[in-house]
């Protein structure tokens, strides 16, 4: 209890919390990934998990002497969640135009 | 509380209760809303930890960008009124992603607390402030205190000039919270024109290629 | 020997890319003509090619190579040698292509395969340019393999026609007396066949010379980049003697050099159709009459006269009167064949095969300027008959037919002078080309007679008699074609030179029948050659008044070429003394005097005999073969049945060729195949059925269960890889999830 109340204090000044709030989005992010029916929430899953990964980044870097290095990868993150993310939707759309549906359950055809 | 604190606090609770809804919400369409609210919060988190340039592309990209097309995407892909309503999830999957899930925090929880390195070891002007504190409670110590020998004074000196060296190099290349913002970005710049120029290149490849791959794969099959 | 230039300098880069821009500019036209079929401007092609013909011409050789192939140690090379010779050449043939590709509009205009012809043409000087700037005796050989293949398309390019004794058009049209021509088989297919065949007899001659020379060079040493370059062979085996210290199937020294040289001579006759190898040239008429004019007359056939100039320092005494006494049997063989022909080209033909001839005793006899000059007089004046013939067979429709025609000069008027240029160029009257070139070869081998000889006067004296005989049959033709009373007045009314002919027939007729007045540029050619000896020729020097010797005229030709060969002047007197020296000029002088004189006579004898017989008729031909059976009969019958060579060759050779294959057959099909290849056969199908059996009962076992495992596993295994990404996610969350917790919890 001690831990929390001192991060608790600490607020913006502590790295942990930023872990521990990315940490939180982490796992939201494999829960949705995993649970989720529908392609477009999975893909909100993973969309989570990166910005996850964006916030551990920059936060190590901000607490680790100032360092720029963390921010530029957050960048690039963020670059590659947009090209996946425009990848991605479009398979779901040819998915849909062949399917009818995005729900994977029924995407079953690679199945013996 | 200061402010800050305060705004601290309530991005963090807006952040996880957005992204518990993206992840509990059985209508499509509000996760997607409730993941641009989480998105915008992360940008505020961004903005606390002095990143103003990557929360700024956060809102521009994820917001602006990521979100249309995962709305688009919605959209496109329903039927019915009630199509963006997704079936209740199985009870294996539901479990399978609790477990996981908790798995993944309880791990990461763990990470942190085991976090062993000092976290501010590079930060050579908090550093450099420590001693010159000690520097001068060496020269001139408090009342019942000895006074340190030359050669602790000699060798306090030598470091507090070196990290000063180091700070001064970290003033122009990296961030340091004293700096102006214009200067932060423009360290950036050279980041990015300097050391990471290959992979800011190769991202460039990558996204034209997302964009022409995302193209030919939506297209309509024109061919007879 | 090389002038030494610059590699940076633009007069290198024309050397270097110019000879490859004439050799594959015919080339990228053959290949357009015959993918893209368009009916292109070939003229301008050539033109340009000309153009940079004469760029090269008129400096220092030129040398330039690139590897093709190496082989342990030795690099063979392509490349390309730029003298006199070969520039000259260049000329000749850019030159006459492109006036005959020009005739040939007219020619062939209206002919089925009109582009074909073009593109074949066009494939041809590629070749034939090949050969005449490669600058090693490999790359020779492939262009001059390659010329074979382009003088095989043009012989069968009418190629459906049925064998001439089938065909109705053909015995209706065909000459009525001797023909030339043996008719149990004769068809384009055949003949190009035959072309081939013959030409292979003398390749492999060509192929084992080749062999012995890069035997010789290797043994020598120091020569294996490039063994077979030309200006490697020269410094090697003229100014080192390489031939002096190898031994090869005992035969050393000197000997194999002879051996050598005849061998690749042989290659030479075959292509420049020979004396024994002739026969397949008046064969090869079966082709286009424009595509004879430059192949078989002008420049193919002439390209073993080529080769033996090139190699011409390689050859020593022996050899050298090798290829004289060849020269000289078949010039006055094919002239006698040729005085009784009465079909147009075959007479053509025949002389073509006896100026070829002529070419080679120049070569034999050291008038090495000579004939190489002969070889060029020879292919622009024996290039325009030969499209005057096509001119006069096209006005004829097809007939080629001398008895049926006659007093044709009113008819065809522009064909008739350059046709009586041609002839006055070929007999050697004085002020036409021939006249220089053929006395010079004549005076050449003259000189050398005297000099050795023994049976060195043979060629001389067999050259004397053709020249005599080549009037009397030319001049026949022009009599009986040209001159008296039509024979025929249907062929006669037809006959007319039309619009198209006027157009491009005429001027090429016209710019050819320039050329055969050699006072303005034959005589530049031979020069004052006295190296008129082989083994002693030295280089151009005259006589002064006080007897000394001092640099004489040099013909163009030889003004780099016999530099190999040529002794200095100096080096001449050194070894042989002063007196004999001069004593050599002075035999050399003695020698043309009396070879022009006699030659002179020669062509008037000629001259005055063919008028008589076939302009005048105060004598008649068959009279006075019956007046003297047992000398002008038997003359007549042998020259008329070819020699026999024809029927040596079909009823001799043929069948003996025959009854050897089917001994080798015989012994393929009994031994080599039943007893060898069949049991081995037996055997191995025997020791197949046992692996059979363990294949079988083992190995297929075996494969069986890895089979069965695999497919076991897969059942086991295939739900994971259905494409349920929830469930990778899931496993690999999980699996970190957990390395992260057993590492904390450690």
């Amino acid at each position: 209890m001690n831990t929390v109340a001192r991060l608790l204090a600490q607020g913006p000044d502590a790295l942990a919390n930023y872990l521990l709030l990315a940490g939180v989005l982490f796992a939201l992010g494999i829960f949705a990934m995993v649970s989720r029916r529908n392609a477009v929430g999975i893909l909100m899953g993973v969309e989570l998990v990166l910005n996850a990964a964006g916030i551990n980044f920059v936060a190590f870097a901000r607490f680790n002497g100032h360092q720029l290095d963390g921010q530029v990868f957050a960048l690039f993150i963020i670059v590659l969640a947009a090209a996946e993310a425009a990848v991605a939707l479009a398979l779901v759309l040819a998915v849909f135009q062949t399917h009818r549906s995005i729900e994977l359950d029924e995407l079953d055809e690679m199945r013996l | 509380m200061s402010p800050a604190m305060l705004l601290f606090w309530f991005v963090v609770i807006v952040i996880v209760a957005s992204a518990a809804l993206v992840v509990l919400s059985r209508n499509i369409l509000h996760a997607a809303f409730s993941l641009c609210l989480c998105f915008t919060g992360v940008a505020g988190i961004y903005l606390f930890l002095h990143a103003d340039f990557v929360a700024a592309v956060q809102l521009i990209v994820y917001v602006g960008g990521i979100l249309v097309l995962v709305l688009f995407a919605v959209m496109f892909s329903t039927h019915t009124q009630e199509g963006s309503v997704e079936p209740r999830r199985g009870r294996l999957a539901l479990g399978a992603g609790l477990l996981v899930g908790a798995l993944a925090f309880v791990s990461v929880v763990l990470l942190v607390k085991n976090l062993r390195a000092p976290i501010n070891a590079n930060d050579t002007v908090a550093q450099a402030r420590a001693e010159e504190r000690n520097l001068a409670r060496l020269e001139k110590p408090a009342q019942g205190e000895e006074p340190g020998s030359d050669e602790e004074i000699a060798a306090s000196k030598a470091r507090l000039e070196g990290l000063q060296k180091q700070s001064e190099y970290r003033r122009t290349v990296g961030v340091d919270p004293e700096n102006p913002i214009a200067e932060r970005r423009v360290g950036l710049g050279h980041l990015f024109m300097g050391r990471y120029i290959l992979p800011f290149e190769v991202a460039s490849v990558l996204i034209l290629a997302a964009l022409v791959g995302a193209v030919v794969i939506v297209r309509k099959e024109t061919r007879a | 020997m090389l002038g030494v230039l610059d590699p940076f300098s633009t007069e290198y880069a024309v050397l270097t890319w110019a000879p490859a821009a004439i050799l594959f500019l015919p080339l990228l036209a053959f290949v357009v003509m015959l993918f893209a079929g368009k009916r292109l401007d070939k003229g301008a092609d050539y033109f340009g090619a000309q153009l940079q013909g004469w760029e090269t011409a008129q400096r220092d050789p030129f040398v330039t190579s690139v590897p093709w192939m190496t082989m342990g140690g030795v690099s063979l090379g392509m490349g390309f040698l730029v003298d006199n010779l070969s520039s000259f050449m260049c000329i000749v043939v850019t030159g006459l292509a492109t006036l005959v590709l020009v005739f040939s509009i007219f020619y062939m205009h209206g002919d089925t395969m009109y582009r074909r012809y073009f593109a074949y043409m066009c494939f041809f000087c590629f070749a034939m340019l090949g050969i005449v700037l490669s600058n090693n005796l490999l790359m020779t050989f492939v262009f001059w393999e390659l010329v074979g293949l382009g003088s095989y398309f043009l012989i069968g390019f009418w190629f459906y026609k049925p064998p001439v004794s089938k065909d109705h058009h053909y015995q209706e049209l065909k000459a009525r007396y001797a023909t030339g021509i043996d008719e149990r088989f004769l068809s384009p297919a055949y003949a190009q066949r035959k072309a081939f065949v013959m030409n292979r007899v003398g390749d492999f001659g060509f192929l084992s010379g080749i062999m012995i020379f890069l035997y010789v060079m290797l043994e020598a040493g120091g020569y294996n980049n490039g063994p077979l370059d030309f200006t490697n062979l020269y410094k090697a085996i003229v100014d080192q003697g390489a031939f002096d210290t190898v031994m090869l199937w005992g035969l050393s020294g000197k000997t194999l050099l002879t051996v050598a040289g005849i061998l690749t001579f042989m290659g030479a006759i075959g292509k420049s159709a020979q004396f024994p190898l002739h026969t397949w040239l008046p064969d090869a008429m079966q082709g286009p009459t424009t595509g004879s004019s430059i192949i078989h007359a002008a420049t193919m056939v002439a390209a073993g006269v080529y080769m033996v100039a090139r190699i011409h320092p390689l050859l020593n005494e022996g050899s050298l009167f090798f290829v004289a006494m060849i020269g000289g049997i078949t010039a006055f063989l094919a002239a006698t064949m040729a005085m009784v022909q009465w079909d147009l080209k075959a007479v053509l033909a025949y002389s073509t095969i006896s100026q070829l001839g002529y070419m080679m005793i120049g070569l034999g006899a050291g008038a090495y300027g000579a004939g190489v000059a002969h070889l060029y007089t020879h292919a622009i004046f024996k290039c325009m008959l030969f499209l005057c013939a096509g001119s006069v067979i096209h006005a004829c429709h097809h007939l080629q037919d001398m008895n049926r025609m006659g007093g044709l000069r009113k008819k065809l008027p522009v064909t008739f002078i350059a046709t009586s240029f041609g002839v006055l160029a070929i007999i050697g009257f004085p002020f036409f080309s021939g006249f220089y070139s053929k006395d010079a070869i004549l005076a050449g081998s003259l000189a050398t007679a005297i000099h050795h000889g023994g049976l060195h006067w043979l060629p001389y004296i067999l050259g004397q008699v053709t020249a005599a005989l080549t009037t009397f049959y030319m001049c026949r033709l022009l009599f009986w074609t040209f001159f008296g009373e039509p024979r025929d007045r249907q062929v006669y009314e037809h006959a007319h030179e039309d619009a198209l002919f006027k157009r491009v027939g005429a001027p090429v007729l016209m710019i050819l029948a320039l050329f055969c007045f050699g006072f303005w540029w034959g005589g530049h050619l031979v020069g004052g050659d006295i190296g008129a000896v082989p083994g002693l020729s030295v280089e151009a020097k005259e006589l002064n008044h006080h007897g000394e010797l001092e640099p004489g005229r040099k013909g163009w030709v030889d003004a780099t070429m016999t530099s190999p060969v040529a002794l200095s002047a100096e080096s001449y007197v050194a070894q042989e003394g002063h007196e004999a020296a001069a004593h050599h000029v002075h035999v050399h002088h003695v020698a043309h005097k009396w070879a022009t004189i006699l030659s002179l006579i020669g062509v008037a004898l000629g001259v005055l005999l063919a008028a008589m017989l076939y302009c005048w008729k105060v004598l008649d031909p068959g009279r006075l073969v019956r007046a003297f059976p047992m000398s002008l009969g038997v003359g007549y019958e042998m020259a008329s049945q070819l020699w026999f060579f024809d029927r040596l060759y079909q009823d001799g050779v043929v069948p003996v060729t025959k009854v050897v294959c089917r001994i080798f057959y015989a012994f393929d099909f009994g031994v080599i195949d039943q007893i060898l290849v069949d049991g081995w056969a037996y055997f191995v199908r025997a020791l197949a059925r046992v692996a059979r059996d363990i294949d079988n009962w083992f190995v297929d076992r075996c494969v069986d269960l890895f089979g069965w495992t695999t497919w076991f596993a897969g059942a086991m295994t295939r739900t994971v890889q259905a494409g349920k990404i929830q469930y990778y996610v899931c496993v690999t969350f999980g699996a970190v999830a957990v390395v992260v917790l057993v590492l904390m919890m450690v």
